[in-house]
């Protein structure tokens, strides 16, 4: 095995590939990255939940493969003086690193030890364009429970319905949907992706409208961006029945700049030092159509009158202020409408218009 | 007790090492001698004479000295060994089964003193207090003929006796407290502390327990004064943060405020234990103990206005082996319903029906701040949850006003002998049982 290629684009496929590499695992070979060379050079990271595969540009010598710890190949390759790199593999799975008038020679694991990345065998794919599933990605991946009692809740379910694309996260104090339409005559696909693969995929898609090909299977999803494949296991069972948690009627409704809010509820949290105390910030009305952020805390208190239009029963209702923060970072346009549904039922904020999103917050109880 | 106050708190406010203030304060901390044994003794006279213990039920399995009266500490009983060694070295040993209640009582008539002379009380324990008289020792003489007038009084209007520790700091108070015992002052000021604190053992300084004892002896750290004179970043490197705390402590660098009447520390978790009447053996067994358990623990979290999200549980065998193991809950709760099926859980993954157990333990922590509101959950009955809160609520106030056993759950009939109402029941350890005497 021999190649040549540049340092820069070598250092950000390692980047990538590094995502899925096991940290700290029980066998050796799940913390190395795998370099297989045939007329093409890939590198693949694969830690038995999550698989990245890379393509590198390089001039093909020699074809082989071989496996080299992440960390140390990564971290030579960042300090190598020159823009051109050599890779050899050498007798004694020794490796080869040149570069300039440095010669590295690092010790490799057979490629034959490497646990091979699930086959996703399916011919019904859906091609997304890449931002539009970054967006989605990260204006619903906060909501995942990362409590692991309760596993289905660990990924984000993701729905299509042939030209709808929903994605769906819930971590049991709160719920972010987004939908967008996507296109036509796509497959209907419903599945659960981990969080964490989730978020990986959002990191390698780009901010261009180049598609992005999935393959869902029955265990198994693969993204396919041309130059980077990730594979996920999926997790399996039903989702929870999210349409039933959301409300459609409202006692209270509020229109008013996410933009407000989200700065109202930032300095709120300057005086709720601590989570786990879970001091509260309170919504309540101060008057016809202005709506009252204040808290009440062990160092100081708040309180701040916001203009807003409002109708139905008044309201005095505490929240958790960052699970708001969250969804109003996550919302980019001009005017919201924020609904609440009494002291125990959740607050809904929605667009306007239309159902692109809804993002659900339940109060805390008095 | 059972009820964990943070003695962290004292730590935080220790003072840096400078010279003295303008104006030093003036503590007592008084130390009830003997106090179960001498209310007891003051009950029936007949026992004053004779060597009497207080201590558990040895039928209860709760056989343990609870407390002794001086002629009993002279045949070297100590508090916290068997019945049956205590017996073995005085033959005419009396023993007395403990009343909490009239231990409270005395307790609260001790503090009815000492609140004529300031509002800074704080208790340590149940017969010992530390008392900040700075405000009033000009007023009525000094703080030593303070602390005599309160001896004093507690001998005549109680009947019983107090050693009294007087300092700059609750921590010379405090040994100074257990130096001259019974019915004495002991003044440790700054200029005879050297001669008074130093030579003294390291393990009679405050928060130095056993291990800290054994660790400090093995470098040849035996007393106070040797601690004292180390340097204070060597003892961080050999103890950690506790290290450093202690050479404060050992100088007479110890800030930390006397708490004022009525503010309590803070809890930290609460918990109940049990030894049982007869060994459990099987699943429903433990449910009941468990059920005891939660209950008691539900009720006092419930009066403190705090939810846990952490239940640990604590389990001794026959052969006196014992573990402890804990769970995270997904949201916190003071419902005994839910931290005896969390409990119930953790026993039954380390625990086989069948062998026999003596003691079972339940505690919660991961408390939340009284008063704060809680998070509303997608994943839980909350309707549920609420109704739920209000019933063993009810049943609360039900207990509080016709006493605990009104209102039993059916399965606590199944076998009265488990049962038991480990609130008023239980007993109370005095102070003593933390130090090394």
């Amino acid at each position: 095995m021999k190649i040549l290629c540049s340092r820069d684009r070598l250092i950000e496929s390692i980047g990538t590939v590094q995502k899925a590499v096991a940290t700290r695992s029980t066998l050796p070979i799940l913390d190395g990255i795998l370099i297989e060379v045939t007329d093409r050079v890939k590198l693949t990271g694969y830690d038995l939940e999550t698989g990245i595969e890379c393509f590198v540009e390089a001039d093909v010598q020699d074809p082989g493969s071989i496996v080299i710890n992440s960390r140390i190949f990564g971290d030579i390759v960042k300090k190598l003086p020159d823009d051109i790199v050599e890779i050899e593999l050498q007798s004694n799975n020794a490796i080869a690193i040149e570069s300039g008038t440095t010669k590295f020679s690092i010790k490799g694991i057979p490629a034959e030890g490497y646990p091979r990345l699930p086959v996703v065998e399916n011919s019904a794919k859906a091609s997304i364009p890449q931002k539009a599933l970054k967006d989605m990605i990260r204006q619903t991946l906060f909501a995942v429970s990362t409590d692991e009692s309760r596993p289905i809740l660990n990924g984000s379910y993701v729905v299509c319905d042939g030209t709808n694309l929903e994605i769906v996260s819930i971590d049991g104090f709160r719920l972010a949907l987004r939908r967008r339409a996507i296109g036509k005559d796509l497959p209907a696909l419903k599945f659960i992706v981990p969080g964490r693969a989730l978020g990986e995929v959002g990191r390698i898609l780009g901010n261009s409208d180049e598609p992005v090909d999935i393959y869902p299977s029955q265990n198994h999803i693969l993204f396919d961006t041309g130059t980077i494949k990730l594979v996920s296991r999926l997790i399996q069972g039903d989702y929870m029945n999210y349409r039933s948690i959301i409300p459609q009627t409202a006692e209270t409704s509020v229109r008013i700049s996410p933009q407000v809010m989200m700065q109202a509820m930032e300095r709120a949290s300057l005086v709720i030092t601590s989570e786990d105390r879970r001091f509260p910030v309170r919504l309540s009305m101060g008057g016809d159509d202005v709506l009252v952020v204040s808290a009440n805390t062990d160092i100081g208190a708040l309180r701040e009158e916001i203009n807003v239009d409002m109708s139905g029963s008044p309201i005095d209702i505490d929240f958790n202020p960052r699970y708001f923060l969250d969804a109003l970072r996550a919302v980019d346009d001009e005017e919201i409408v924020v609904s609440f549904n009494g002291g125990m039922g959740p607050c809904v904020l929605r667009p306007v218009e239309g159902d692109s999103f809804a993002y659900l917050v339940l109060p805390l109880r008095r | 007790m059972a009820t964990d106050a943070s003695s962290l708190d004292l730590f935080q406010r220790t003072g840096a090492p400078s010279g003295p203030p303008a104006s030093d304060r003036a503590i007592l901390h008084c130390d009830l001698n003997n106090f179960y044994a001498s209310v007891e003794c003051l009950y029936r006279p007949e026992l004053r004479d004779k060597p009497v213990v207080v201590c558990g039920n040895p039928e209860k399995r709760h056989g343990i000295v609870l407390a002794k009266n001086m002629l009993a500490k002279r045949c070297g009983i100590k508090t916290g060994e068997a019945i049956w060694q205590a017996q073995s070295k005085c033959p005419t040993l009396v023993l007395v089964k403990p009343d909490f209640t009239k231990y409270l009582e005395f307790s609260r008539l001790a503090r009815s003193v000492y609140e004529d002379y300031t509002d800074k009380i704080e208790p340590y324990g149940i017969d010992e207090c530390w008392l900040d008289v700075s405000g009033s020792v000009r007023l009525l003489g000094g703080a030593e003929s303070l602390a005599d007038r309160i001896r004093e009084r507690i001998r005549s209007e109680l009947g019983v006796t107090v050693s009294v520790g007087v300092s700059w700091n609750k921590v010379f108070a405090k040994l100074g407290s257990d130096l001259k015992k019974p019915d004495a002052t002991t003044a440790i000021t700054r200029e005879n502390f050297h001669e008074k604190v130093w030579p003294l053992p390291v393990e009679e300084l405050l928060f130095v327990g056993r291990s800290t004892s054994a660790k400090l002896h093995g470098i040849g750290i035996d007393t106070i004064g040797r601690l004292a004179r180390l340097e204070p970043a060597f003892l961080r490197g050999f103890l950690g943060k506790w290290g450093e705390y202690l050479w404060y402590f050992a100088n007479g660098y110890d800030a930390a405020p006397v708490e004022r009447a009525g503010v309590e520390v803070p809890v930290k978790g609460v918990g109940n234990s049990m030894t049982t009447p007869r060994d459990i053996l099987t699943e429903e067994d433990a449910r009941i103990v468990f059920q005891v358990l939660a209950e008691s623990v539900a009720e006092r979290l419930r009066d403190h206005g705090m939810r846990g999200r952490t239940v640990q549980i604590y389990v001794r065998d026959t052969g006196l082996f014992s573990i402890d193991r804990q769970l995270q809950l997904p949201s916190p709760t003071f419902l005994s319903t839910e931290i005896c099926a969390a409990s119930m859980r953790l026993l039954l993954e380390s625990w086989t029906p069948g062998k026999s157990l003596r003691s079972l333990g339940v505690r919660v922590t991961g408390l939340t701040l009284p008063g704060l509101p809680l998070q509303l959950s997608f994943l839980e009955q909350e309707a549920a949850r609420s109704r739920l809160e209000n019933l063993e609520g009810t049943i609360d106030d039900l207990r509080r006003r016709f006493g605990h056993y009104s209102v039993q759950r059916a399965l606590l009939l199944k076998d009265r002998g488990l049962n038991a109402n480990p609130i008023e029941e239980n007993i109370i350890y005095p102070c003593a049982r933390y130090s090394s005497t």
